[in-house]
């Protein structure tokens, strides 16, 4: 019995061994967990995680004109819909859904089918319906009693007004592009942030866009807010934005346009300020937000509705180029002013004949005459002479082969004054002959400029020497207190130097090209004495011809109070002289505070539109 | 003789008794703070039952526990019966609901415990024989054979460990106990081998084919079989003790692998069961379905740290991260809220509770009596190790009670009701001396 009893002892030690071991297993895993804590692995996964945070959303910077009275873009009421399942008393789902479903003309059960079976219990917001008006916001509210559990929150919508030709310089923003998110990293954008696509929209789009708030709340297991646990970081909104346009003068230009493919530009020569810019055909930026699909419809448009042909496409200058012709002419005294060239219609060059517009020639031409009747035959005579270094030269300092930095994206990139390199480079051809440089002369051949460029060219003579940066950016507002956080300050982007007489000379030759030249009688009524250039570039051989006009005025008045006005009426309009008629009345509209159809009354310019068109002024 | 009972009471066992069952009440107050308010009811309930479970402790430690010898039996009998009922009939373990359900098999253990340690004592000469092996066997996997198919596997899986260290205390036969062990083993190893492979692993273990495939499987069973039948020819004929030890080690892999076939093949362990089973080795294979529980329960003991949060201020146990946080899981609780510290005093209380027990063991001197406190601390130790393993992430999360601390009545009177009889059995054996 006693040897039993030890052999039942060494038992009960053996036992006693393996209870013992996992005490010391178990309080060496507690001490692992506990205070080395290394048995956790970082998941990123929600649903493993105590603490969420949400994403508050900013409010956008709203756009105005330089009035700043009603914001073109700005931001709407508009709401998401969401369920919290768990707080939907489950005897009254079907009525609440059936209810929810027919206010928000959602099909039937589809609210049940978003929320599958399985999260009836979750406290997760469960969004069935975005872009939802106020209306039906506010149906939903007057069955709030029975529809527990349906919640709805105010999603910041951009909207716009009815911009018309404003879209191009507003524009519109729409979801981020994976290739605009890797151009945008390190500049705090998300994979599912809006972002500008166009116009200011775009260019501003950092200053716009405000940042995200965040409201970290503690949550449960079903995703129940666990009360008094919220920490909201307050979002930043975007500040506003204050245009340098003015709608009366935009909406002139609109109208004096018409339906003309083609663009006018108004700007303020001594600050650079564009007052007005319209490019036809526009697109309507609230259409793209209404739906999505429009954006392909205007894409897929013949007349390119994107494009803001103010600045995104290139044209030859044409005759408008023997301003700056007239300018080298003048201080390289290549010509004196008052020595005539006999034109007779063309010029041999090399072997080749150079026509002048006039077939018949205009016989003996000083600079001022040829520059108001636009002789090619002088302009030749004049180029050849001074060779084509020096009207590049020229060419260049009034802005023409570079970038404006205009303050909007999509500026053209062809921007070119060509040279011997230039003709080489591209179309590897080793000789500048004698032709290219009579082309050149009158703004033909590989010369290639954008409707701003020309503005500036305006600018330039009107400030004597000086080009203002062109920009559309007036002030930075802080969108909630309104208060002004920056100013634009006007900025020098060329300067030429001429001897003072030479400016005098040169405006008095572009205002007599328009009392005495080409346009004389459509300025025969005008309020505004106006000085300018006309232009018609041949584009292809089918004979269709750009018509284009550069002017400015006042002429008497202080450059201050002056500003320069460029048509460009294109080709495929059968409206040659549009672009003179067209300056003509903005010029007179914003003198005299007309808008379009008392500018054309006062100006008894009816006649100058079509019958069908002549309604609107009765 | 009454009054010299209470004298001798174990005050010792009383207090930690009530000391573990008070604090489980603590922690599922605790729960019951949260905003759902679920648990309350479960508060309320588990006073009642902590109560009426001292009335019953009381009663079982004035009740002879050689009284109970008389009808053990039929109690044994009424108990397997109505496991074959709920086996079959029932979609449950459960017989009733709420505060009147009760889960037999959890009763079932005990009654199970009483009546093998009543045959090993009347068999108590032969206990070295392999009949007396093989007849407790049946006594003891027939309940737990019913409880499996219930199914509830936790439970089940209790009985074997809780075999082991009454035949062990017995006395009987290590080589039979050593062969059941590892025989046990192997099955549960082969039983989920094949999701192991697929989710833990999730490659292709060439060597696994052996087991997956049947045609190597079968192959692998002959050769083994071949060995089996070499070996015994030639411990016929040589006598020698190797031939003999190789026929029991190759034995223990046939039957283990051929029974883990069988049970794979026969589908009483359903897929939830297995992966629940292997899901502890890598929570994280599957962490929104059966890894959930643990690293969730994983995240509140590490949130626990050192002292604790604080009484109902555990993030995790408080906003319903903690699955069955008043039962199963009821330990993560403590160690979220009462830290390292409480979980080590807790841990602390349990040895105590142990080493009391085996000191019983000791001390004790009547067969019957050694073999009932034997497969006590063996159910014991075998719903702590498994329930605080579980919650810590070292055991498969099977679902079984923490003895004492969890909500639930079945499993609370049980575990009283073996105090009940441990301090009668104590109580008795001064008794015997006088």
């Amino acid at each position: 019995m006693a040897i039993e009893t030890s052999h039942l002892n060494r038992r009960i030690i053996a036992l006693l061994i393996i209870t013992l071991f996992f005490f010391i297993l178990f309080t060496a895993r507690l001490f692992s967990v506990q205070i080395v804590r290394g048995a956790l692995r970082e998941v990123s996964n929600k649903n493993h995680e105590l603490y969420r945070s949400e994403r508050i959303h900013p409010l956008r910077g709203r756009i105005y004109a330089s009035d700043s009275k009603i914001p073109l873009a700005f931001n709407s009421e508009t709401f998401s819909v969401f369920v919290i399942p768990a707080l939907v008393p489950k005897d009254k789902l079907d009525e609440i859904f059936a209810l929810t479903e027919s206010i928000l003309e959602l099909e039937k059960d589809y609210i049940m089918t978003t929320i599958s079976g399985s999260r009836l219990h979750m406290y997760t917001r469960v969004l069935i319906a975005s872009n939802v008006t106020l209306e039906k916001i506010i149906e939903l509210g007057e069955n709030k009693n029975i529809l527990s559990g349906v919640v709805w929150q105010n999603i910041p919508q951009r909207q716009a007004l009815e911009l018309r030709s404003l879209a191009h310089i507003v524009g519109y923003i729409g979801p981020i592009s994976p290739n605009e998110f890797k151009i945008r990293s390190g500049l705090n954008y998300s994979k599912d942030d809006l972002v500008g696509k166009l116009g200011v929209e775009k260019e501003y789009d950092t200053i716009l866009k405000g940042s995200y708030g965040q409201e970290i709340t503690m949550r449960d297991a079903k995703n129940k807010i666990v009360e008094n646990t919220s920490s909201i970081i307050p979002p930043v909104n975007g500040n506003d934005i204050v245009l340098t346009i003015d709608t009366r003068i935009q909406e002139l230009c609109e109208k004096a346009l018409g339906e003309r493919t083609g663009s006018i530009i108004v700007m303020k020569p001594t600050t650079g300020e564009i007052l007005a810019m319209v490019s036809y055909p526009y697109y309507e930026p609230n259409k793209i937000y209404e739906d999505n699909n429009n954006i392909t419809k205007y894409n897929t448009n013949q007349q390119k509705p994107f494009f803001n042909r103010a600045l995104m496409s290139s044209y030859s200058p044409a005759s408008t180029f023997k301003v700056v012709m007239t300018t080298a002419i003048l201080e390289e005294k290549v010509l004196p002013t008052n020595q005539t060239v006999r034109c007779t219609g063309s010029l041999r060059v090399g072997d080749r004949y150079f026509h002048c517009h006039q077939r018949r020639g205009h016989g003996y031409m000083d600079l001022k005459n040829a520059l108001a009747e636009s002789c090619n035959v002088y302009y030749y005579t004049a180029g050849l002479k001074m060779g084509p270094e020096i009207i590049a030269n020229y060419a260049r300092k009034y802005g023409y082969g570079s970038s404006t930095k205009v303050d909007l994206p999509g500026e053209s990139s062809l921007l070119i004054v060509p040279d011997a390199n230039y003709k080489y480079r591209n179309f590897n051809q080793e000789t500048w002959f004698d032709g290219d440089t009579a082309n050149l002369s009158i703004g033909q051949g590989y010369l290639m400029v954008t409707t701003l460029q020309m503005a500036n060219m305006m600018a330039m003579i009107v400030n004597e020497g000086k080009v203002y940066k062109p920009h559309f950016l007036k002030e930075i507002r802080d969108q909630d207190t309104g208060e002004t956080i920056k100013t634009y300050e006007k900025e020098i982007l060329h300067t030429l130097d001429l001897k003072k007489e030479n400016w005098k000379l040169l405006k008095q030759a572009l205002r007599y090209s328009v009392t005495d030249g080409t346009s004389s009688t459509v300025f025969m009524r005008n309020s505004v004495k106006v000085a300018g250039k006309t232009g018609t570039g041949q584009v292809g051989r089918d004979g269709h011809l750009n018509a284009c006009f550069v002017a400015y005025g006042p002429y008497d008045a202080e450059i201050e109070d002056q500003f320069v006005v460029v048509t460009m009426v294109d080709s495929d309009n059968d409206w040659e002289w549009w672009a003179v008629k067209a300056a003509s009345i903005v010029f007179h509209g914003i003198n005299k505070d007309l808008d379009f159809v008392n500018s054309v009354k006062d100006l008894r310019a009816q006649w100058w539109f079509k019958q069908d068109e002549r309604k609107q002024f009765f | 003789m009454k009054e010299n009972n209470f004298f001798k009471i174990d005050i010792f066992l009383i207090l930690v008794t009530v000391a573990l069952t008070s604090i489980g009440l603590v922690f599922i107050y605790s729960s019951s703070l949260n905003e759902y308010n679920k648990f309350f009811y479960s508060f309320q309930h588990q006073i009642i039952w902590a109560l009426s479970g001292l009335v019953i402790l009381i009663i079982f430690y004035l009740i002879s526990y050689q009284y109970l010898k008389n009808f053990i039996l039929y109690i044994y009998l009424f108990f397997l019966l109505s496991l074959f009922v709920i086996a079959i009939f029932s979609k449950s373990s459960w017989l009733g609901r709420g505060l009147i359900g009760i889960q037999p098999s959890e009763l079932a253990k005990l009654v199970s415990i009483l009546t093998l340690a009543l045959y090993l004592e009347k068999n108590h000469k032969d206990i070295k024989s392999l009949k007396v092996f093989l007849v407790s066997m049946v006594i003891m996997f027939i309940p737990m054979g019913l409880v499996l198919i219930q199914p509830d596997l936790g439970t089940a899986l209790v009985f074997f460990p809780t075999f082991l260290f009454m035949l062990f205390m017995a006395g009987a036969n290590i080589r039979y106990i050593t062969f059941l062990f590892f025989v046990g083993m192997l099955v549960i190893v082969f039983a989920v081998l094949p999701e192991f492979e697929k989710i833990i692993l999730q490659r292709d273990v060439k060597i696994f084919d052996v087991y997956t495939n049947n045609l190597y499987f079968f192959i692998f069973v002959s050769f083994l079989t071949l060995i089996i039948i070499v070996s015994l020819i030639g411990y016929k004929v040589t006598k020698k003790r190797i031939f003999y030890w190789i026929i029991f080690c190759v034995s223990i892999v046939l039957v283990g692998i051929t029974v883990g076939k069988m049970i794979k093949a026969s589908g009483v362990l359903k897929e939830y069961q297995i992966k629940r089973l292997i899901l502890f080795v890598d929570p994280y294979k599957d962490s929104n379905n059966f890894g959930y529980n643990l690293i969730m329960s994983l995240n509140a003991i590490q949130a626990g740290g050192f002292s604790g949060t604080g009484l109902g201020q555990g993030a995790w146990s408080q906003n319903s991260y903690i699955p069955e946080q008043t039962t199963d899981f009821i330990f993560s609780i403590i160690c979220e809220e009462w830290g390292f510290v409480g979980a080590s005093a807790v841990l602390i209380l349990y040895l105590g509770l142990f080493l009391k027990l085996f000191l019983h063991l000791k001390n004790i001197d009547d067969f019957y009596g050694k073999i009932i406190i034997s497969g006590i601390i063996g159910m014991f130790l075998t719903h702590f190790v498994v329930n605080v393993g579980m919650v810590i992430g070292l055991m498969p999360v099977t679902g079984i009670p923490l003895y004492f601390m969890s909500y639930g009545g079945s499993s609370l009177w049980t575990a009283m009701a073996c105090i009940g009889i441990v301090m009668n059995i104590n109580s008795k054996k001064f008794e015997i001396i006088d």
